[in-house]
């Protein structure tokens, strides 16, 4: 295991030489820590070798003095006591960085979030405190190693998994940067829901129109590798190097069709066709629409005649010239690796049938939004008739009924989006052809948040679309296939009873059904309406938690037709700034395996939230660099020691742990925070100034997931008062589910501890968020009153417990590894 | 917000968007002209018009055949919470005489349709044996615990 002398990158033995710097802050620290006294106390300790106080660190002249006392000094460890590592550690590692030092040889204790700023008013205790804290840092300091960080090479091709607007838009965005890009498409042709609808809002433009040259262009661009009627069905890797396999279902057509169509008119089969929902139907060969890319045609084979392997019917091969029906396809499989991948799987649409008293799929004249886009659609089944199924008329009065499937609990919690601008858009399309027609909305609100929507709300208002507030309760289907709705109108207080002859359901949008397949393969996160979660909400809206992918388009959640682009471009943008640099740099905190010490038991490989450590053909344990998010989950999981996590080593843990309770320990709280979420909480409360008593010692790391049981027995051991393990929420750790083995481990020690009749309740476990500060000081302030009711007795018999424990473990280890050895 | 929200959960009448689907399909609100579920939930809970609501006659229109119930979005608990209304409106007074006399029915006789001595005699002659008398005191017994010597005179 480690020892005190460090080896440096050129390979000589040295002492540790460290340099402590205390900062005022101005006031900010200085007026409720005595920074001076700090110094002196850190002047005193082994291998510190300058240790003084200053006015601003983080200033130029604070930042010049460390520099050239580091030359003058031969320093080689840095301490910075000051503000929060979240603010100022990037700037203090480029500091020691200029001066020659690796920047990972720099460590800061925080004495002011989490010291002068919440303890104002103590300041002998706030100064004690800073004491402990500078012990802590420098006893870390003493085993930090410098580090290098790698650099993995970065594939110059991405994967569009979804050919939407927004996979299209992704796709010829990277492509036209110079990259490779291969798009792949689940259906027979791009386009995805913007080449079903008629006009797009606010702009009432030709919604295929203006796709469809896009459509071609991403067919023809020389870097898109097309994949059309192509399924994902694996990926692995990491970024930068993704391994994909997708399958390419058979189309039973080859690459010289020319979209003749005496195929399909020769064909006896019938299907209802799905562009047009099944309001028309197509032969057994078929091509989706008229402007699909690719311009093919292919067979489904379910409803072909020959789909039991027997070839009855031939009517098609007949037909076509250029002999281009080839029943003996197969589908395939293909291999590729890519870069980078952006994840544009889009929306499903809610089944209205959910609702059963909206009469959908029971009253032929009910229809939802989707099939009256396919009807009003001069390439539609009716060229563009707004007919009645019931009787083939055109309606003369209208009703639309919002929010259906969305805004509720029994269904989708959420707003749809785009719903509200589809209906104003719909009625003022039945007003340009059939103006005399009497249109309703009956609406809860009517959502006209974006450019120009307003606008369009006014111009079909202008146009005498009315708008009634109250959905209805009732729809009742009379004998003539009119309908009847029973509701409320709640600006008059009054009943209505109105009469429709069709009725359009405003359908809400659902995630995809393929989107979980491809979840699982990306470890992807989603939110509670089941799309997929960003990195950030507000500062990341394209990324995922997983490097080197990306969302656009309704994959993340509903949105119109500029959102999905805006964020497609915004995807290919993000990927082409990994892709440009051709490689990924990974922070020097990923774990180290000791393949003599590991025993091959698979504990890392089951906690590791992003497969990025496996057990390899020696049963040894294997890490993946570039998966690797640093949680330390498995380097806390493995019973074996054969972990180390670097840059955050058990050693350095169990020092900082020794360094505060050399004395008086029974009177101090440990408490574990996690780097996104409870250390940025406390920083929080530091920020707010909220007061809580100073008996708690911060240790930073990355992920409460990095805390094992032997931190918490020697915690005990060495007879500290009280415990607290923090972290993210449940469903918010910051890697996935990390934290759920922080919850295991507290519940874990929990059962020991009343198994050994010692008191449970020294172990606490809270989720703190960034920004629930007032949720860390009530916790501490609670802490601090239990802390002073614990009777000696049961600090002593814990140490001995705990300490037993302990000594047990470790000379099984030592054991074992001599096995090892011999 | 009062007793009435300590049986629910609080935040469930917050989420109602008063869509109106439950005044829509509410079958009474046809016929009662102010018997409204929808304006009920909010003079009641969203606007803290406690008394005003208490004091109405038509909430104890509610025909409790629960349509609102099934057909509001967010579950909201509606035929529940006009239940509750209708408990609390009784202590206030506010319980109109012909369901107070057919509860004092009950007490008494155990009956809320009251057998006549014309039906008696109907029975004998079609050779049933005669309408056995309830035990009145255990239903005076129910009724006490469910509170009902608040608005009745229940000897």
């Amino acid at each position: 295991m480690a020892d005190e002398d460090k080896i440096t990158a050129g390979g000589e033995v040295e002492e540790p030489r460290i340099g402590v710097y205390v900062c005022h802050c101005g006031l900010n620290i200085g007026g409720s820590v005595d920074c001076e006294a700090l110094a002196l106390d850190a002047s005193k300790l082994e291998d510190v070798v300058v240790s003084e106080a200053q006015l601003y660190t983080c200033s130029e002249p604070g930042q010049e003095r460390i520099k050239s006392d580091i030359e003058k000094h031969n320093l080689n460890r840095i301490v910075v006591a000051a503000c929060s590592p979240r603010m100022h550690e990037p700037t203090f590692r480029q500091c020691v960085q200029d001066a020659g030092l690796n920047p990972y040889l720099l460590e800061m204790a925080n004495i002011r979030e989490h010291c002068s700023w919440v303890h104002l008013h103590d300041r002998a205790s706030a100064t004690e405190k800073s004491k402990d804290l500078v012990r802590m840092a420098v006893s870390r300091a003493r085993l930090l190693e410098p580090q290098e960080e790698i650099d993995i090479p970065v594939k110059q091709k991405a994967l569009v998994i979804g050919g939407g607007v927004a996979g299209i838009q992704a796709a010829l965005d990277l492509a036209d940067s110079g990259y490779e890009v291969v798009l792949v498409e689940k259906e027979p042709s791009i386009g995805g829901r913007m080449a079903q609808i008629d006009k797009t809002f606010p702009t009432m433009d030709c919604s295929i129109c203006i796709l469809a040259p896009k459509m071609s262009e991403a067919g023809r661009h020389p870097n898109i590798e097309l994949m059309t009627l192509t399924e994902v069905v694996n990926i692995s890797g990491y970024v930068g190097n993704f391994n994909v396999t997708v399958k390419r279902k058979a189309r039973y057509v080859t690459e010289d069709c020319s979209a003749c169509s005496e195929c399909s008119k020769a064909c006896p089969q019938l299907s209802p066709n799905e562009f047009d929902i099944g309001l028309a139907t197509r032969g057994a060969i078929y091509i989706p629409f008229a402007q699909a890319v690719p311009s093919k045609y292919l067979i489904d084979m379910e409803s072909c005649l020959n789909r039991n392997g027997v070839r009855v019917c031939e009517k098609c091969v007949e037909a076509c010239e250029r002999k281009c029906i080839d029943f003996n396809t197969v589908d395939r499989e293909e291999c590729f690796d890519v870069g980078t991948i952006v994840v544009c799987t889009g929306v499903d649409v809610f089944d209205a049938r959910e609702i059963p008293q909206y009469l959908y799929g029971k009253a032929p004249n009910v229809i939802t939004s989707l099939e009256f886009e396919r009807l009003i659609n001069a390439g539609g089944p009716t060229g563009g008739n707004l007919i009645r199924p019931s009787d083939g008329n055109i309606p003369k009065t209208v009703a639309f009924i919002q929010c259906i499937g969305s805004r509720s609990e029994k269904t989708n919690p959420y707003c749809s989006n785009v719903c509200c601008m589809n209906t104003i858009k719909d009625a003022l399309l039945i007003k340009e052809h059939w103006p005399e027609t009497e249109i309703k909305v009956f609406y809860i609100d009517i959502r006209a948040f974006g450019k120009g929507f307003e606008d369009l709300f006014q111009r079909a208002k202008k146009e005498g679309v009315q708008f009634i507030r109250g959905l209805p309760g009732e729809v009742i289907e009379l004998k003539n296939g009119n309908l009847r709705l029973l509701g409320e109108m709640t600006l008059l207080n009054k009943l209505y009873e109105i009469e429709a002859e069709m009725v359009v359901l405003s359908i809400g949008l659902k995630p995809s059904i393929g989107s979980e397949v491809i979840r699982k393969f990306l470890t992807l996160s989603i939110t509670s309406g089941g799309f997929f979660m960003v990195a950030h909400p507000k500062l990341r809206p394209v990324d995922t938690a997983t490097r080197g992918v990306f969302l656009a388009g309704c994959s993340e959640g509903p949105k119109d037709i500029k959102e999905a682009v805006t964020q497609a471009s915004a995807a290919a943008a993000r990927a082409n700034i990994i892709m440009r640099r051709g490689k990924v740099t990974v922070e020097a905190i990923t774990p180290r395996v000791n393949r003599d010490l590991c025993s091959g038991c698979g504990a890392c490989v089951k906690v590791c939230p992003y497969q990025a450590i496996h057990l390899d053909s020696d049963k040894k344990a294997v890490v993946v660099e570039a998966a690797c998010a640093g949680c330390g989950t498995c380097g806390a999981e493995c019973s074996f020691t054969a972990i180390e996590m670097r840059h955050f080593t058990d050693d350095q843990i169990l020092a900082q742990i020794d360094a505060f309770t050399e004395h008086e320990a029974e009177k101090k709280i440990l408490a574990f925070c996690c780097n996104w979420c409870s250390y940025a909480g406390a920083d929080f409360a530091g920020i707010g100034r909220m007061q809580y008593s100073s008996e708690v010692r911060i240790i930073r790391t990355m992920c409460s997931g990095r805390v094992s049981t032997a931190f918490i027995e020697h915690a005990f051991a060495r007879g500290i008062g009280m415990v607290l393990l923090s972290g993210c929420h449940i469903g918010d750790c910051h890697y996935i589910d990390a934290n759920t083995h922080a919850e295991k481990r507290f519940n874990k020690t929990r059962r020991i501890m009343r198994q050994a009749e010692l008191d449970p309740s020294r172990l606490e476990l809270v989720w703190v968020s960034a920004a629930e500060g007032q949720r860390f000081q009530e916790k501490i302030n609670s802490m601090s009153k239990k802390l002073k009711t614990i009777p000696s007795e049961e600090i002593k018999s814990a140490m001995k417990y705990f300490g037993d424990l302990e000594r047990k473990r470790l000379e099984k280890l030592r054991r074992g590894a001599s096995d090892v050895n011999a | 917000m009062g007793k009435a929200l300590d049986l629910f959960e609080k935040e469930e009448f917050y989420k109602c968007l008063q869509c109106a689907i439950c005044t829509g399909s509410c079958p009474v609100a046809r016929v009662v002209e102010r018997f409204n579920p929808r304006e009920i939930i909010l003079r009641y809970i969203l606007y803290g018009e406690e008394d005003e609501v208490l004091g109405m006659k038509e909430i104890w229109n509610c025909a409790t055949c629960h349509a609102c119930q099934e057909r509001c979005p967010h579950n909201i608990t509606i035929s529940g919470l006009l239940t509750h209304i209708q408990n609390l409106a009784a202590k206030k007074g506010n319980l109109p005489d012909t369901m107070k006399a057919a509860m004092t029915l009950m007490a008494e006789t155990g009956w809320s349709i009251q057998a006549t001595p014309r039906s008696d005699r109907v029975r004998t002659e079609l050779g049933l044996a005669p309408l056995k008398r309830p035990d009145t005191a255990e239903i005076r017994k129910i009724f006490k615990e469910a509170g009902l010597d608040e608005i009745l005179d229940l000897k």
